[in-house]
């Protein structure tokens, strides 16, 4: 960390505050850590610098009911961003979010709540699960990458967007083609009324292009000459060929 | 050691809205509701992390939409990511980022929360995901204060913070919170953003009355007033910011407004998640009813 300035007047007290500190948010974020914190202080709490009131004060607020509601704020606190940039992943998961979520969220503690963050970590998770193959779902790589995308789209800046290599060629920075294998306008409207896709969707290869430039997401699907259209915009610009993603 | 303040040179602007996603409309079409504006920066730039080249960006269109809005409104700035209680990191750069959003927006003044929710791990963060309560001790007072005169010689306009909500009750404190915040704002120099709804919260899951906690509270150093409603989650009462006002606020808006001095601005907010419950109609009444009361007394 570049040196985030510590203040204060460096006694053992404030010191051990950080401990003290960093034992209380593992609390909130693990009932599992806070159970063992209950029942065998002294293990759990083996290795931290903490002074006795600190320990007494943490050892009081481990068994008080509102350490409850604080973990249940922390998950929604949590799943808030992901609902924001990804419910139609959330939705196509089903119950399988659940234990998902437990394991990102172990695997992966909160670093920084900003949606856009939060949507790249758990988009690069559940391309791992899908990749491992301990998710399997006929649309769930499609959506994902949709939605995806117009995170991308919706909250960061060209500048942002050329940093991170996703910039189309061929198209303007704000807009981008995602290419579907399943009719996206009936796999999107099913998702979007809250009903799960049916099994039958016609396959095929459907880019979408998706127009963020008024800072909404607009899309639509492109039909044969316009996509030969931005492939000839991107010979253009390069010998190398694909803007799509 | 009681330090200068700007609190008194604090425009005084009325009654006012915390900026979510589902405002613009209401804003565009019932601009005269409102007296300013209130936004949290923390949701209009990305922050790519402390060891970033650059480390912040902003969206244009953000930063175009509140400009537009300065032309009619004042502007105040309530960020959420100093975590100034944090013993690891005090974040320069991010107070650094807030001076820069104020030179681009020309924030009134600017406020964070008395509480502390990121700490260091390795060469990452660990984030709370919720504000969790300080120790109400000299030695935090120290840190906090030597904080405190960090961000008021880098942001260039008065500076607020907010007590906090908590859950839990965290044994021998050296002074209560009121005590604290006392201390705190006098030798600081910061003013106070008092979030009635807070103290309501507060005192329906810890068992005390508000207004014991105002008439501890030196209200001479209050800025602001934050006013909301909340829910009830696992049996406690919580600050969801659910829907309207939650009744008993109002009672303590017309008490605090009443009796401290230099209040400058009130403050609704609300969760866009329950925009549904109160509609475009829903915010109107808030706010028509706070003005009737801040009319009365201020």
């Amino acid at each position: 960390m570049t040196a985030p300035a510590r203040f204060g007047n460096g006694s053992a007290e404030v010191m051990s505050l950080e401990a003290y500190q960093e034992i209380f948010c593992r609390m909130v974020a693990s009932a599992a850590f806070r159970d063992r914190v209950i029942g065998d202080p002294d293990k759990a709490l083996d290795g931290f610098d903490l002074t006795e009131r600190e320990r007494r004060r943490l050892l009081t607020v481990a068994s008080q009911p509102g350490m409850r509601v604080n973990t249940a704020i922390h998950r929604a606190n949590r799943l808030t961003p992901l609902d924001q940039t990804l419910p139609l992943t959330c939705f196509l998961l089903g119950e399988r979010l659940r234990v998902l979520l437990d394991r990102y969220w172990l695997e992966n503690p909160a670093e920084n709540l900003q949606a856009p963050s939060e949507c790249e970590r758990f988009s690069a998770f559940l391309e791992r699960e899908m990749l491992a193959g301990r998710v399997t779902d006929p649309y769930l790589e499609e959506v994902l990458r949709f939605e995806r995308t117009c995170t991308q789209l919706r909250f960061f800046t060209e500048a942002e967007l050329g940093r991170r290599g996703l910039i189309s060629r061929g198209l303007p920075p704000l807009v981008s083609v995602v290419t579907f294998r399943h009719d996206p306008l009936q796999l999107l409207e099913a998702l979007a009324n809250f009903a799960m896709p049916p099994a039958n969707i016609i396959e095929g290869e459907f880019p979408l292009l998706i127009d963020c430039r008024s800072g909404e997401v607009d899309f639509r699907l492109l039909d044969a000459a316009a996509v030969a259209a931005i492939r000839q915009a991107v010979m253009d610009e390069s010998a190398s060929p694909g803007p799509v993603r | 050691m009681k330090v200068e303040t700007e609190i008194p040179s604090a425009p005084k602007l009325g009654v006012g809205l915390l900026f979510n996603r589902v405002l613009p409309s209401f804003i565009g079409a019932q601009p005269e509701s409102f007296d300013y504006l209130e936004i949290i920066p923390d949701r209009e730039w990305l922050d790519s992390g402390v060891n970033s080249t650059p480390r912040y960006s902003v969206l244009d269109r953000s930063l175009d939409f509140f400009r537009r809005v300065r032309d009619d409104k004042p502007l105040l700035c309530h960020a959420i990511g100093l975590s100034i209680g944090s013993a690891g990191i005090f974040d320069t750069g991010h107070v650094e980022q807030i001076q820069r959003m104020h030179e681009a927006l020309r924030f009134a003044w600017h406020s964070d929360h008395l509480s502390f929710a990121r700490l260091p791990e390795g060469d990452h963060e660990m984030h709370a995901a919720i504000s969790l309560p300080l120790p109400y001790d000299e030695e935090v007072l120290d840190m906090l204060i030597a904080r405190c005169r960090h961000v008021r010689s880098t942001v260039r306009c008065p500076f607020l913070l907010e007590n906090n909500v908590y859950y839990v009750d965290v044994p021998d404190h050296e002074m209560n919170e009121a005590q604290f915040l006392n201390r705190l704002s006098n030798e600081s120099g910061c003013g106070v953003l008092l979030d009635l709804h807070n103290v309501y919260v507060n005192s329906v899951n810890h068992g005390f009355t508000a207004e014991s906690f105002l008439r501890d509270l030196d209200l001479s150093r209050v800025v602001e007033l934050h006013i909301a409603g909340g829910d009830y989650l696992l049996n406690f009462y919580t600050d969801a910011h659910a829907g309207p006002v939650a009744e008993p606020v109002w009672g303590l808006l017309e008490d605090t407004l009443r009796s401290a001095p230099w209040i400058r601005a009130v403050t609704f907010e609300f969760h866009e998640s329950s925009y549904y419950l109160l509609k475009s109609e829903g915010i109107r009444a808030q706010l028509d009813r706070a003005r009737q009361i801040w009319e009365r007394f201020c």
